[in-house]
């Protein structure tokens, strides 16, 4: 384990696919090979503030005539 | 994960009994995790049956429109400490006595990580339930504000509201403690071979609930604090006549109050998530997503907080973005109900009352997402919000999540915990009754809630009387039921039928691999994992 680095693309999907609940076990079991938890934790947090962003920006679309 | 844990010579000698305190001594200086586990339970029961009796005192007095029984005051009295009892006195020590006598077994630990850090947070508690039940018993009484202590009405409160704070405070400490501590013991206490991924389901929600409570609780006791400050100390944080803001203090208490929804949820889902696989004989669907969708539900409860107040005169994009923030939250949670459902799919289930309590948290925690769902809706909200459709939602989560999920564990684990096998028959009826007694009781309040009638208010007008009664009845019924529960723990403890290592034939995991009951000290060295298909 470890040996393998993930970049980026892998730990951006496996956040993803963390937020929406689903995954297949293979192709976890391919990117979790590379993962280290700071990587995980530090995409999450982004990734939910950008999510946040995004609420944030779609609801100014809907709240402003 | 199968694990043959050797049980070589040095586990023969019995030295469970050999060097421990006797009497009252063993219970305040023990470091033990099945001590303090047995502690925690025992106060979380106490406390379950103080916080019960309040809420009947509420129920009798809604039996019919008018004053009957209490005066207003102490009604919203009872409202208040029926709140923080329940929520931090009952059900989250129970699950911390849930993690303290299971996670070092399922580990393979010897005891948990801060063995004395363990003893303090537990006799923090007593001082901290003390506090709030005496509160009732000083001038004025106890706060009177809803377990939510808004202010200004906590500003103006006699010296029982002092006291809450107190005692939020001391329970606040415990949970971080008791968080540090699980934290800790499953991050560097599991036994070799046991990689995070593959690690019990129940250790993986209270890990995350571990970093929840170690998150907000702080914020909880800034809150608490800001008010003291504002009562006895000149500060104006939250009183609008010196400059400051009443909404500061929901927005901050409800900062720390939403995820403590999902501190009390997680450990539940992490229960169930052991139940419904080991009475359907199959492992659990989708490891790897119940994990992440534990991950991102415990992310999203710190981005939802405002939908506890819509009508505080929050600009409509605040509205809006809570409400699609708030509805988005329902992804994840709806992976895990469906999770649940394909683990039992063609499964081999039997009906043993752990899977009964199991099965019943998984349909009713489901009708109270989904009304918590209805809620979410801005529009919707501005109607229902303090109506008793708020009543019902949160108790078909709390209660029907929450305390099911409590009972589901007790059943299961209560064999290796005791030695012995309960009464089968006794737990089905407590079961059956727990479960109809409660549907009496709280679904006709959405209809109560529907038409209108506002929560937290000892009289109402006459058209809500009947469904008023029909509650009444059920809610004692459910009192009534939870008597059995502790007949039928008592009876197990005292004795029984002889429950083997594994009393549950689909049962996975490294606690099973102990005999019943375990010996004082778990894993005194780490067992020899194999891996094998499925997980612990």
């Amino acid at each position: 384990m470890g040996e393998r680095k993930a970049g980026p693309l892998q730990v951006l999907r496996t956040v993803l696919s963390g937020l929406f609940g689903v995954r297949h076990r293979r192709t976890h079991e391919e990117d979790a090979a590379g993962l280290r938890p700071i990587q995980v934790i530090v995409a999450g947090v982004v990734v939910v503030a950008a999510f946040v962003l995004a609420i944030v920006t779609f609801v100014h679309f809907v709240a402003t005539k | 994960m199968e694990a043959t844990h050797a049980h070589g010579a040095g586990h023969a000698h019995g030295d469970d009994h050999s060097h421990r305190p006797k009497g009252i001594m063993r219970w305040i200086t023990t470091t033990n995790h099945k001590d303090i586990g047995t502690m925690y339970l025992w106060f979380s029961f106490a406390m379950f049956m103080v916080g019960g009796a309040m809420a009947l005192i509420i129920r009798a007095e809604l039996f019919q429109p008018g004053l009957q029984y209490v005066e207003p005051e102490f009604f919203n009295q009872m409202i208040t400490l029926h709140g923080l009892i329940m929520v931090f006195g009952a059900i989250m020590p129970a699950f911390v006595g849930f993690a303290n006598w299971m996670i070092p077994m399922m580990i393979g630990a010897p005891d948990m990580a801060f063995a004395r850090m363990n003893n303090w947070s537990f006799w923090l508690l007593p001082p901290a339930g003390i506090l709030l039940t005496a509160s009732m018993f000083v001038p004025g009484g106890a706060a009177g504000t809803g377990w939510t202590l808004y202010p200004p009405l906590s500003i103006q409160m006699g010296i029982g509201m002092d006291m809450a704070i107190f005692a939020v405070h001391i329970l606040g400490m415990s949970s971080i403690m008791g968080s540090i501590n699980i934290v800790t013991t499953i991050l560097n206490l599991r036994a070799p071979g046991m990689p995070l991924m593959r690690m019990p389901m129940f250790c993986w929600t209270w890990l995350i609930t571990g970093y929840l409570l170690i998150a907000v609780m702080p914020v909880l006791a800034g809150a608490v604090t800001m008010i003291l400050t504002d009562r006895h100390f000149g500060t104006s944080f939250f009183n609008a006549a010196g400059g400051g803001d009443p909404v500061l203090f929901q927005h901050i208490f409800w900062f720390f109050g939403h995820p403590e929804v999902y501190i009390i949820a997680l450990p539940a889902f992490g229960v169930v998530s052991h139940v419904i696989p080991a009475f359907a004989r199959k492992p659990i669907f989708g490891y790897t997503s119940m994990v992440y969708a534990i991950a991102s539900i415990a992310l999203i409860s710190f981005i939802v907080w405002a939908h506890h107040m819509y009508v505080v005169g929050m600009p409509v994009a605040g509205q809006l973005y809570f409400m699609y923030a708030t509805i988005l939250i329902a992804v994840p949670t709806g992976v895990k109900v469906f999770n649940w459902v394909a683990t039992m799919w063609r499964g081999s289930m039997t009906f043993e009352t752990p899977m009964l309590f199991a099965l019943g948290f998984l349909f009713l925690f489901t009708i109270g997402g989904f009304t918590g769902l209805v809620l979410s809706n801005t529009a919707v909200d501005v109607q229902l919000q303090d109506t008793y459709y708020v009543v019902a939602h949160f108790h078909y989560v709390m209660v029907a999540g929450a305390l099911f999920s409590a009972f589901a564990a007790v059943y299961y684990w209560l064999p290796k915990w005791t030695g012995h096998m309960y009464d089968e028959t006794l737990g089905q009826w407590h079961f059956w009754t727990s479960i109809v007694s409660f549907n009496i009781a709280f679904f006709p309040q959405h209809f109560l809630g529907l038409a209108g009638m506002p929560r937290r208010i000892p009289d109402y007008a006459l058209q809500f009387t009947d469904f008023n009664q029909v509650s009444t009845v059920g809610a004692f019924g459910f009192g009534l039921s939870q008597l059995l529960f502790l007949y039928v723990v008592l009876k197990a403890i005292r004795g029984g039928e002889k429950a083997p290592a594994k009393p549950w034939e689909g049962a996975t995991g490294l606690e099973w691999t102990l005999p019943s009951p375990p010996p004082y000290h778990s894993f005194e060295e780490p067992p020899v994992l194999t891996e094998t298909k499925g997980h612990a």
